[in-house]
């Protein structure tokens, strides 16, 4: 199983008057064939910066500070902008949250994604297109696709149009798929229709899917890895059944207990006390700390290294540290064990 | 016939027209109420014309059929005195999913927050509107370091509560949110629904809260609407909906709630709700006390 994107030590900051946002840092992660990441974390953490960097599709006051990105083996951390529209063609493609903005209201859908197809091969004729996008349509589950691929977005459902958003992605054979909240405006099941058709995706065409959500019950159905991601860092990162059964990063453990399944019953949710700290002058130590109720002296000192637990599971926190009390996890047994 | 519901929606339909030729019935004969100081939650199929009826609620568009009264205002009425009319603005607030990309791209967080302040007046004074300012950015979980950032700088859920934290700050008496928390983290999520909680506890305000998240809708709101292709198909008080649905579409849909626990989750399949062809009759039935559903045959 070969890595289809693998970033490492990557810093990425921009600069604003008020100072340095140090938005990705030091992040490492790598994403192999045939497989769907997902990356959760608090909002404004860096997730969606972390994708664009990869895709460079920063604004100028970005600027990547350190770090490589190597995508399908070739390093592209010093690609220009030609370069990388050639590679966003080919290599890498981007689903957003809400299909509305990605689709254009008054022309058909199959024309559409005729046109994106005919963006990546321009040698193709009006007719290959056509045929192209009706696959394409009939690849993400549209029924009757021939007929439907006349009509317009508002004649589909919220469902079809999020599918059709993907064949439109799909059109360019991309390798690296990069989705940004793509389910978030769908009602729960056309959701489930579309993680479903996320994971298809993926073992039919082998893309690897960089998939960033918040919601930890789509993460359950569709990531096989999951990367947690605080104030711009990586602080967890495993397999979904170690970042579910075995979590080992207090903002894990955190963000697991502010489901509202934990507080069933309950007048007020477990949200996780304090704020997000600022990203210009991030805190020494662990930036979790403050937040962290089994924070330890160290934690406000240093940064503490990623911990290997397992082969496919690490976390930093000092917990972790040889030296550290032991600590029983508040997630073990689940939401309804008591 | 005038009654003691906050908010009235009666027999509300709306049409779009895209063409001379082409409409989309987006909202077909909706009528519920929500009493002063409830939360009532509207949830249902992506399309199925959620929206919808909120901007009818907020009088953003006009109804094809029926009405809505706020507070015994006809929010669309033609001859609305100028009191109603500033009684309608100030009272009622908006909260968009994406209404974090609606902000003025050009105005700072601080001036965005000050101008209703200052279209209707309220916290003249420097300091108290500073205080006020500071306040309600805190109950949103923002820090006051990003008063002077531009919106293009703040990340998704950032915008977001820049615009909750607006909402608020009005201290309005009816607020319609769509889906107000969809783009932010779990952690988030829970410190607004925390917040809307104690809000409406302190200050009684009433409340339409359209979402997707199910859990969430079940732990905020009194009383729960499930809509459908266009129509309101059942409306109950919140435990009774989630124990006992009536609705096929109901329970397609509660059984979709993902579950955070990968094994269950993968194992599951999960049903799809197909509507059932050639409906003749609909029928608003009572189920239970307060428990309304709509029979189609
Ligand atoms: N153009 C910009 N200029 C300055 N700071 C920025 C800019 N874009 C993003 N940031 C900052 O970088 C940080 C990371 O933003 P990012 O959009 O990656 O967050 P996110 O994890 O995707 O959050 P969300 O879940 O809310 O979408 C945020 O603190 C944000 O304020
Ligand atoms: N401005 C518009 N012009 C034309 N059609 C519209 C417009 N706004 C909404 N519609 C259509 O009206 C129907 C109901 O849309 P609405 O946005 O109210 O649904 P919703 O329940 O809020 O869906 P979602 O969960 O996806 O937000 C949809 O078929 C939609 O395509
Ligand atoms: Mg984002
Ligand atoms: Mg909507």
């Amino acid at each position: 199983m070969s890595n289809l994107l693998e970033i490492q030590n990557l810093s990425v900051s921009f600069d604003t008057p008020a100072g340095e946002v140090q938005a990705v840092r030091d992040v490492s992660l790598s994403l192999p064939e045939g497989k769907v990441l997902a990356l959760v974390g608090e909002s404004g953490c860096g997730k969606s910066v972390l994708c664009r960097s990869v895709m460079k599709l920063l604004p100028r006051t970005a600027k990547i500070k350190s770090g490589s990105i190597v995508a399908g083996g070739v390093d592209i951390t010093n690609y220009g902008e030609r370069d990388m529209r050639r590679l966003r063609g080919s290599m890498f493609a981007m689903v957003f949250q809400d299909p509305m903005t990605t689709l254009n209201p008054v022309m058909p859908v199959g024309d559409q994604i005729a046109e994106a197809v005919r963006v990546h091969n321009r040698r193709i004729s009006r007719t290959d297109a056509h045929r192209r996008a009706v696959e394409l349509m009939k690849l993400v589950g549209i029924e009757r696709a021939e007929e439907r691929s006349r009509l317009y977005p508002y004649n589909f459902s919220g469902g079809m149009r999020q599918r059709s958003v993907m064949a439109i992605a799909l059109a360019s054979n991309p390798r690296i798929l990069f989705a940004d909240e793509p389910t978030t405006a769908l009602d729960v099941t056309i959701q489930a229709q579309i993680l479903d058709l996320f994971r298809q995706i993926q073992s039919t065409l082998h893309t690897a899917t960089l998939f960033v959500t918040h919601d930890l019950g789509v993460v359950a159905r569709v990531a096989d890895l999951v990367a947690v991601m605080y104030a711009g860092r990586i602080v967890e990162l495993g397999t979904v059944e170690d970042i579910f059964y075995d979590p080992r990063h207090p903002y894990t453990w955190g963000l697991l207990q502010a489901l509202p399944a934990w507080s069933r019953g309950r007048d007020t949710l477990n949200a996780i006390p304090g704020m997000p700290p600022s990203l210009i002058h991030p805190p020494r130590g662990d930036a979790f700390a403050c937040r962290n109720e089994y924070a330890l002296g160290i934690d406000y000192l240093e940064q503490p290294p990623m911990f290997k637990i397992s082969q496919t599971h690490s976390a930093a926190t000092w917990l972790l540290d040889p030296a550290a009390p032991k600590i029983q996890s508040p997630i073990q047994g689940g939401p309804h064990a008591e | 016939m005038p009654n003691n519901d906050y908010v009235c929606v009666e027999h509300l339909s709306h049409r779009f027209r895209l063409t001379r030729k082409i409409a989309i019935d987006a909202v077909k004969d909706v009528s519920f109420s929500i009493d002063r100081g409830e939360i009532l939650g509207l949830v249902g199929e992506s399309g199925s014309g959620k929206s919808t009826v909120a901007r009818c609620v907020m009088g953003i568009l006009r109804p094809s059929e029926g009405r809505v009264m706020y507070n015994g205002i006809d929010v669309n009425g033609p001859k609305l005195s100028r009191e109603d009319k500033l009684r309608l603005q100030c009272e009622r607030q908006i909260i968009f999913q994406d209404s974090g990309s609606a902000l003025n791209p050009r105005m700072s967080v601080r001036r965005i927050l000050s101008e209703p302040l200052d279209i209707h007046g309220l916290a003249r004074d420097r300091g108290d509107r500073e205080k006020l300012i500071a306040q309600n950015l805190d109950f949103v979980g923002l820090d006051s370091g990003i008063l002077e950032s531009l919106p293009g700088e703040l990340s998704g859920g950032q915008r977001q509560r820049v615009s909750i934290a607006r909402a608020l700050l009005m201290k309005p008496k009816l607020i319609v949110a769509d889906e107000p928390i969809a783009s932010l983290d779990v952690s988030i999520q829970a410190q607004i629904v925390n917040l809307f909680k104690r809000l409406q506890a302190e200050h009684g305000f009433t409340f339409l809260f359209i979402a997707h998240d199910l859990a969430m809708v079940e732990f905020l709101c009194d009383r729960v609407g499930v809509m459908s292709k266009g129509r309101l198909v059942e409306l109950a008080p919140t435990r009774q909906l989630y124990e006992a649905p009536r609705h096929p579409y109901t329970k397609a849909l509660l059984s979709a709630v993902p579950i955070p626990d990968p094994r269950l989750e993968r194992s599951r399949e999960i049903p799809v709700y197909h509507e059932p062809e050639n409906i003749t009759r609909r029928e608003w039935i009572q189920a239970d006390e307060n428990h309304y559903v709509l029979m189609e045959r």
